[in-house]
């Protein structure tokens, strides 16, 4: 029979054949060494600057001539008024859709920057969230889209939000990994929201990350 | 055995604080570093250098209660900048373990596939797969622990999982598991 072991199991067995050893007598040695190393570039570096100093004489000595004095009164940044959340709906954001061939999600206007262009995928930047990055499949269309901080689900999930809320907004959620959730999101191609948050998460944990892709994206295998 | 310090001798808390430090999480430090080099003697020099710059600067590390956390760090950095000065050397399949391998069972062959399909990835890219999926980490701690972005945290995600798809395709079973995350 074919073993079919998860990686993260698989990881761990492997893991396991390294010997416990105790380092504590190398790490105080090597400690001492690197001690020793920072001690000598230090006084090199005085010595150095010591020389400069006598050899520069009043050149280094502090500029007392008169200070600047800033420019004029400083003004404190206008407070903008708070703006509503971007939405992402369950098949993409704005008018860029997961499906779109490349040259459609270019022509929405919605795309940023070109970050790198591979043999199948290209990743870019959302125009309005630099942070937020989209693959998009040259075959299949775009991929997936990040969720950055200033964007926000239909249900009122975003970056900010805890993991309790996420739950809660998907009660249909999936725990796919122990870092992570997946929201089935139907459509056509049929789409997912995939929901990051740290190991041993607690309901107030704030989630650690957020995407919309297609189930069978192929950018990110 | 050591003897015992005579009075007046005795360490200063801090460094009794450091040694406990390294009794309870050199095992846990060790195992992650195997991965990253794939050889126990490599494993064992990269947590000794980790722990040594640790030691530098515990009292500060130590008193926000960071000590593992900044020793982890220390090791995966230590780790791509080792590799990129003796990516020759070490691009060469590992050695085999010093210890025989249990005869042909399942586990000790998925075992060494694991191991030399590791070991044909880039630093970085095995230093992305052993955070991700053995550390357990999401993307944007592994982001955050080598100082990269979270796309790249993907990308080398993506391509590390397409390698080890290519180089073992007896891994094929759990490594299309993980195309789902």
């Amino acid at each position: 029979m074919t073993p079919n072991p998860n990686l993260h199991d698989s990881l761990h067995d492997l893991a396991s054949e390294a010997t416990m050893t105790n380092l504590l007598p190398q790490v105080h040695r090597t400690s001492r060494t690197l001690h020793r190393r920072r001690t000598v570039v230090r006084l090199t570096v005085a010595a150095a600057i010591a020389v400069a100093a006598i050899t520069a004489g009043p050149l280094l000595l502090p500029d007392r001539g008169p200070s600047t004095t800033p420019a004029g009164p400083s003004t404190s940044p206008p407070t903008s008024p708070p703006t509503s959340p971007d939405l992402i709906g369950s098949d993409g954001y704005g008018r860029l859709k997961l499906g779109m061939t490349l040259a459609q999600a270019i022509a929405t206007g919605e795309l940023g920057d070109t970050i790198s262009d591979q043999v199948s995928c290209v990743e870019a930047t959302l125009l309005d969230f630099p942070d937020a990055q989209v693959w998009i499949d040259k075959e299949r269309g775009v991929a997936v889209i990040g969720i950055v901080t200033g964007m926000e689900t239909t249900e009122g999930i975003g970056p900010d939000s805890t993991v309790a809320e996420a739950r809660a907004a998907y009660p249909d959620y999936q725990q796919t990994y122990n870092t992570q959730m997946t929201v089935p999101r139907g459509g056509d191609p049929a789409a997912q929201l995939k929901i990051e948050h740290p190991r041993n998460a607690t309901a107030d944990t704030k989630i650690d990350g957020l995407s919309l892709s297609t189930v069978d994206q192929a950018c990110l295998n | 055995m050591a003897p015992l310090p005579l009075s007046g001798e005795r360490p200063p808390d801090e460094l009794v604080d450091f040694d406990a430090f390294v009794r309870a999480r050199t095992p846990s430090l060790i195992r992650a570093a195997y991965l990253l080099t794939g050889d126990q003697h490599l494993a064992e020099d990269l947590v000794q250098s980790a722990l040594a710059r640790t030691h530098l600067h515990w009292r500060k590390i130590e008193h926000h209660g960071g000590g593992e956390a900044y020793a982890r760090k220390v090791m995966y950095h230590l780790q791509v900048n080792r590799w990129r000065r003796r990516r020759v050397a070490e691009a060469i399949p590992a050695r085999l373990p010093d210890r025989p391998v249990r005869s042909h069972d399942e586990r000790s062959v998925t075992r060494l596939v694991l191991r030399q399909a590791l070991m044909r990835l880039t630093d970085r890219q095995r230093a992305v797969l052993v955070l991700r999926y053995f550390e357990d980490m999401t993307e944007a701690e592994t982001a955050r622990m080598l100082d990269i972005s979270v796309g790249t945290v993907k990308s080398q995600a993506a391509k590390a999982l397409a390698k080890l798809r290519e180089t073992a395709p007896e891994l094929a079973a759990f490594t299309a598991e993980e195309t789902a995350r």
